[in-house]
């Protein structure tokens, strides 16, 4: 979970358990993925055991996590409003609450963390006066970036995470080439995703903050923009190519090959052709190295204590350890701080000769890198689907840990 | 930009509150789509469900398309609300239309 949703769920949970909102009541949790763990993880820390977690995935049902049954939504029938309300902290706050009201539950149905802008099931004055009002402000932001860019062809990458505009990225010279595009232009959200888009060699890069870039995309639906693609294997909204997950599997690097690009199996992706030179050898030994990359939002987070352990380990073999932080991220306790622009990981990591990390954007991003790689990927579920992680997120080449 | 607040505008005229309280699905057929359709009826069961298609479909596919408005449309289309990308998984070999059209256009169902 993005460290900005993740202060935003603790203060809404904080600010009920400070007016004991939970106390008395059957604390039920819909949805199983990783924002979902995380908040059972905080509630179990401030003394709420979640009664259970409702998932509609029938894979998933019957199991459970940290103790906490995964059940079916239908169990919700067992509950009153008086003895009990439901969490929701997925992007899918929407559909999941209808659902439950259609279920018959009359209950609370908390929003602990706004994801989705797109979504709003409502056709009020207010929400269409809303709506119209973002998509507007998007059409202003799609000007400006035609008023820059007229004609080059649009690929927009919607989402701030590094390895979806990594492989964007990676299959975008085969599409070009399919389809004749001559100019492309790059629209990303936020520094780190226009650095992976450098990393390729791309020049032409419009750079938003996330609500700009929600809006923007709201405005290319609604108004119809021609010569653009969306680049990535779950967003907008109006696409449905994920849920093609729910019965079938693809990979997390296949849906860029085939479904948001269209291409043939045959289809290598390319790699990043605009990267430089390490220039932090200080901090690392040459050929005796490790870099951790601890940090993902994706994936749940494993326990500083394997991470500690890990490094000791390491260490223990005379090699120098590192954490690759950025922000506010904190090295791993005995590891040095590491902190590169993107384009200099891969060289680091090949200088340092081993890479370790937990599924992360920074795994994409030393895809390519000639030297060790590891991934370690913690036991879980992709999102709301029945595909594991491991699965749905493998890196061919690299030795996988599952954990 | 005129223009676009005008749709908007006539938008707001279009209220499908109706349908979507007594339905379960509803499915919008802007293009006719034999395959979908039938899979649709097929589907529906004993559920309630509506078929729109012409100029009402238009008016909610354009509705759609300004934000999510309920989880119980479903826009029958391979490339359609704008942005949809499905027909790739087609052209790729990787689905049949059948799959496509029963896991995920009406997957929801």
């Amino acid at each position: 979970m993005e460290p900005r949703y993740k202060s935003k769920m603790i203060r809404v949970l904080d600010a009920r358990i400070a007016v004991r909102s939970f106390d008395g009541r059957a604390v039920l949790l819909f949805g199983h993925c990783n924002a979902t763990e995380e908040m059972a993880d905080y509630l179990i820390s401030r003394g709420v055991m979640p009664a259970a977690i409702l998932d509609n995935s029938a894979a998933k049902q019957g199991q459970a996590y940290r103790t906490i049954p995964i059940t079916p939504p239908e169990i919700v029938r067992n509950y009153t409003a008086e003895n009990s309300l439901v969490l929701i902290v997925t992007r899918f706050f929407a559909k999941m609450s209808a659902q439950l009201k259609r279920l018959g539950y009359d209950g609370e149905i908390v929003q602990v963390v706004e994801y989705n802008s797109f979504a709003e099931y409502s056709l009020s004055d207010d929400t269409l006066r809303r709506k119209t009002a973002r998509m507007l402000r998007g059409a202003e932001t799609l000007k400006n970036i035609r008023n820059q860019y007229p004609s080059p062809h649009l690929i927009i990458c919607p989402n701030k995470a590094l390895g979806d505009v990594y492989w964007a990225m990676a299959f975008l010279p085969a599409y070009r080439a399919k389809r004749g595009i001559d100019e492309i232009a790059i629209v990303v959200v936020e520094d780190g995703c226009r650095q992976v888009a450098e990393t390729f060699g791309e020049e032409r890069i419009v750079t938003l903050s996330p609500t700009e870039m929600d809006e923007f995309v709201q405005a290319v639906i609604y108004t119809r923009e021609g010569s653009c693609l969306f680049a990535h294997h779950d967003r907008p909204y109006t696409d449905n190519i994920i849920k093609y997950l729910d019965k079938h599997f693809l990979s997390f690097i296949d849906y860029y090959r085939f479904a948001v690009y269209g291409l043939s199996r045959e289809t290598e992706p390319a790699a990043p052709t605009n990267l430089q030179p390490f220039n932090g050898g200080r901090t690392l030994q040459k050929g005796c190295g490790v870099i951790l990359a601890p940090y993902a939002k994706s994936v749940t987070q494993l326990p500083a204590a394997f991470w500690e352990n890990l490094a000791a380990e390491w260490r223990g073999k005379g090699i120098k350890v590192c954490t690759n932080v950025y922000g506010g991220e904190t090295p791993i306790r005995g590891t040095a701080p590491l902190m590169l622009p993107l384009n200099q990981l891969p060289a680091a990591a090949e200088y340092a000769g081993v890479f370790i990390g937990l599924r992360n954007g920074l795994c994409d991003v030393v895809h390519a890198a000639n030297c060790r790689k590891i991934v370690i990927f913690p036991d879980c579920f992709y999102s709301t689907t029945p595909h594991k992680a491991a699965d749905f997120f493998a890196l061919p080449g690299w030795e996988s840990v599952v954990c | 930009m005129t223009d676009v607040k005008y749709a908007v505008e006539h938008l707001r005229m279009f209220r499908p509150e109706d349908v979507l309280f007594n339905c379960e699905f509803i499915l919008v057929l802007h293009n006719y789509n034999e395959c979908i359709h039938s899979s649709f009826i097929h589907k529906l069961g004993n559920r309630n469900g509506v078929v729109i298609q012409g100029e009402e479909a238009l008016q909610i596919l354009s509705l759609y398309s300004l934000y999510e408005f309920s989880d119980k449309v479903i826009i029958g289309s391979f490339d359609e609300p704008h942005g949809r990308k499905l027909r790739n998984l087609l052209d790729s070999g990787i689905a049949t239309e059948e799959t496509l059209i029963d896991d995920v256009i009406l997957g929801a169902m």
